[in-house]
């Protein structure tokens, strides 16, 4: 048997020894360090979506893969590209597939059942064929589908107005905001001045008109031919109804539908939709960036017919 | 009299467990939860006005990096101004200023200042009165802001219910020492996983007072800034969510900073952060606690985290009750009332959780051999641990015989940049 003292000095021994183990990498990282870079930020770093296109044009190709394009292009039905930049217009055909990101200087056409699985961009205007589907989106102007007509929004001006904190169990938080508890209905033909933050859902009705912005925890559905001013926040689904108007950008959690007719931002505003996923119906038009993080689509009511 | 201490020391051991939990709450929701970015796709929209301010106290060697920054940034020019605070600088700071002003006299407009209360939240709140737009935005002058961080940092006030924004720090002299080695560790676990967990969890992401900003009408329905409190940015974040404000973090925004390159001044820097944050908890707790805007999920967390700087008071005050029930004669009583496994908790887990969060946040970095250091982070735990017990007893004699807070600002070692 083993004397007491021995096993308390073997048993600290021990211990002390394997307390050690994780010391000696240490103490080889220190005294020759392999891993002291700081976090790389890069001073550029500008989120633009055209960075890749214009990152081309300064170098040029430098992978089989990339393209540049001095002029217009249309490519054939069931094309597939990584990288395209075109210094014209482009119109691709049905089928094709962007892998990376594709920027035409002038108006870039997506054929039907198009896929752009990154960026896609125009200097001008985009136009997308329906069950063209998509991630992230940017031109002055979004073209989903064909064109239909315009439906005249409701005249702010004209209309009965309310102030947002005048709303039953509304509690103003500052001059401009307000905090509403349960679910909101914005009255139809109704103009409400000031933004809000619902913790239930939020239905602005048909012809109303948000003069400010709006959250709400539990969706949004903006009725037809309603026009925000602002923005719209949700954590879950956001509803963008027949030829209604949002100025600011759209942001969901969640999904977003947009209806025919829809239109958001302006030629003079651009905005940013963004979402999980994104639907829009033929005839709604974007202008600015729509981002859809899993996938966006286009569809047709022709195409299910 | 064994038995009051035994209950004590349960208290306590119950308290360092539930910190413990929530690091690896945090930790776990950073590796296999879902990741929250709303706004970071927000790239393009009719921007608001901004002015961003800097804060400065003898910052001739870095202020100039901050303002060429800020100069290229891809923000429209006329909807940012540009305020350097300068708060009594005895060094060349306002010659640096100034020959920056004279290359953008329309986008730089400085504010000095000469008299008043020392320190940051006194200056930014004298500054106010030259803010022009809905947000303000601040840089300490030793940030170097990248070309997009502005609109980033602006976007998720198209939210009606965010009232301030917190980007990424991250050290940028890393490579320095071994100080700011294991600081780079640290600031690693806070915001690459507390302050996104915090995010995506929908709980209390915190206001750093830098690389972010503030609503303008948020801060006034609040109060402003409070110039008697040595962290405003808890204390901001604290007052903006009593009243029913949001704080939201950015972790894609990030900015470089510079950390501490010697111990006494790190120490200084804790123990600040320490009575400042006591300060919060003074302040506010109850009232927190009882603030009808606030879900249950942001009371839980936003009370543990104003009770964090409490808890080295905690851990001490429990090894201090161990020892002393275990020279009572209460080793029985200890064996009774508290399980192995909790005092074993106690003394592992809850101090190793944060380790914990370090390794998975370097490792979602994408960096790898710098987590060898993180044995040596135990001294920084225990430095850390003794400069915030000896500010929380200064705060506490300071208290007793009516002695002011002091300003302590963090020194700089970056040379200057040319102008």
């Amino acid at each position: 048997m083993m004397p007491a003292p021995l096993a308390l000095m073997l048993l600290v021994a021990g211990a002390l020894a394997m307390l050690a183990v994780p010391f000696l990498p240490m103490w080889a990282e220190w005294r020759h360090p392999t891993d002291h870079a700081p976090l790389p930020v890069r001073a550029d770093d500008s989120n633009a979506i055209d960075f890749f296109a214009n990152r081309l044009r300064a170098r040029g190709p430098t992978r089989a893969n990339e393209q540049i394009v001095r002029g217009d292009l249309d490519t054939d039905d069931d094309a597939r590209f990584a990288a395209l930049l075109v210094e014209g217009d482009a119109s691709l055909g049905a089928r094709n597939e962007i892998v990376e990101w594709v920027h035409a200087d002038g108006t870039l056409r997506m054929g039907s059942a198009t896929t752009a699985l990154r960026r896609a961009s125009a200097g001008r205007e985009m136009q997308l064929a329906p069950e063209c589907t998509f991630e992230r989106l940017n031109a002055p102007r979004i073209l989903f589908g064909r064109e239909i007509a315009a439906v005249e929004t409701p005249v702010a001006d004209t209309m009965p107005s309310l102030e947002i904190a005048s709303l039953p169990g509304a509690v103003p938080r500052s001059a401009d905001m307000t905090r509403i508890a349960g679910d909101v209905i914005l009255a139809p033909g109704t103009r409400y001045r000031g933004s809000l933050v619902v913790t239930g859902s939020l239905a602005v009705g048909e012809g109303a008109v948000l003069s400010g912005s709006a959250k709400s925890y539990r969706g949004i559905v903006v009725g037809a031919r309603a026009v925000v001013e602002g923005a719209l926040v949700s954590r879950r689904n956001i509803h963008l109804l027949g030829h209604c108007r949002v100025h600011g950008p759209v942001v969901s959690e969640a999904d977003i539908v947009i209806a025919a007719g829809a239109v958001v931002g302006s030629i003079e505003r651009p905005t940013s939709v963004t979402g999980e996923n994104i639907l829009v119906e033929e005839g709604s038009i974007a202008h600015g960036s729509v981002w859809a993080h899993d996938v966006g689509v286009v569809w047709s009511p022709r195409e299910i017919a | 009299m064994t038995h009051v201490l035994a209950a004590a020391l349960a208290l306590l051991v119950a308290m360092m467990i539930a910190y413990a939990l929530r690091h690896l709450l945090f930790t776990l929701n950073r590796l296999f939860g879902r990741q929250r970015h709303p706004y970071l796709d927000i790239d393009v929209a009719d921007w608001p006005r901004v002015t961003v301010f800097i804060p400065a106290h003898d910052e001739e060697k870095v202020i100039g990096g901050c303002l060429e920054a800020l100069l290229a940034a891809d923000y429209p020019a006329q909807l940012m101004k540009i305020v350097p605070v300068d708060d009594r600088s005895t060094d060349g700071t306002r010659e640096v200023i100034e020959a920056w002003r004279r290359g953008a006299p329309e986008r730089i407009s400085p504010f000095y200042r000469d008299a008043g209360m020392p320190g940051k939240s006194a200056a930014l709140k004298d500054a106010l009165q030259h803010a022009e737009g809905e947000i303000v935005m601040v840089f300490d002058a030793d940030y170097v802001p990248s070309r997009g961080l502005v609109k980033q940092l602006a976007a998720p006030f198209f939210d009606p219910e965010v009232g301030a924004v917190m980007g990424r720090v991250v050290p940028g002299n890393v490579s320095r020492n071994l100080l700011t080695r294991m600081l780079d560790l640290e600031r690693s676990a806070g915001y690459q996983v507390d302050q996104q967990a915090r995010m995506n969890l929908a709980l209390v992401p915190q206001f750093g007072g830098t690389v972010g900003g503030v609503r303008r009408a948020a801060m006034d329905a609040v109060g402003g800034w409070d110039e008697s409190m040595l962290t405003e940015d808890t204390d901001m974040t604290f007052r903006l969510l009593m009243n029913g404000w949001k704080t939201v973090y950015t972790n894609r925004s990030e900015c470089h900073e510079e950390v501490p390159e010697e111990w006494p001044v790190r120490v200084r820097q804790v123990k600040r952060w320490a009575r400042g944050h006591n300060q919060v908890l003074a302040r506010y707790w109850l009232r927190f606690a009882a603030s009808r805007w606030v879900t249950l999920r942001e009371r839980v967390d936003g009370l543990m985290l104003m009770f964090i700087f409490a808890m080295p008071i905690c851990l001490l005050s429990g090894w201090i009750v161990a020892i002393a029930l275990y020279f009572l004669g209460a080793a029985d009583l200890l064996l009774a009332y508290i399980p192995l496994l909790a005092l074993m908790t106690y003394s592992t887990l809850g101090n190793f959780a944060a380790f914990f969060e370090m390794v998975v946040a370097v490792l979602l970095d994408g960096n790898r051999n710098r987590v060898r250091l993180l044995p040596l982070n135990l001294l920084g735990f225990f430095v850390s641990l003794f400069a915030i017990c000896q500010a929380v007893l200064g705060a506490l004699v300071d208290r007793v015989i009516g002695r002011g807070l002091v300003w302590d600002k963090t020194l700089r070692y970056r040379a200057a940049s040319p102008r």
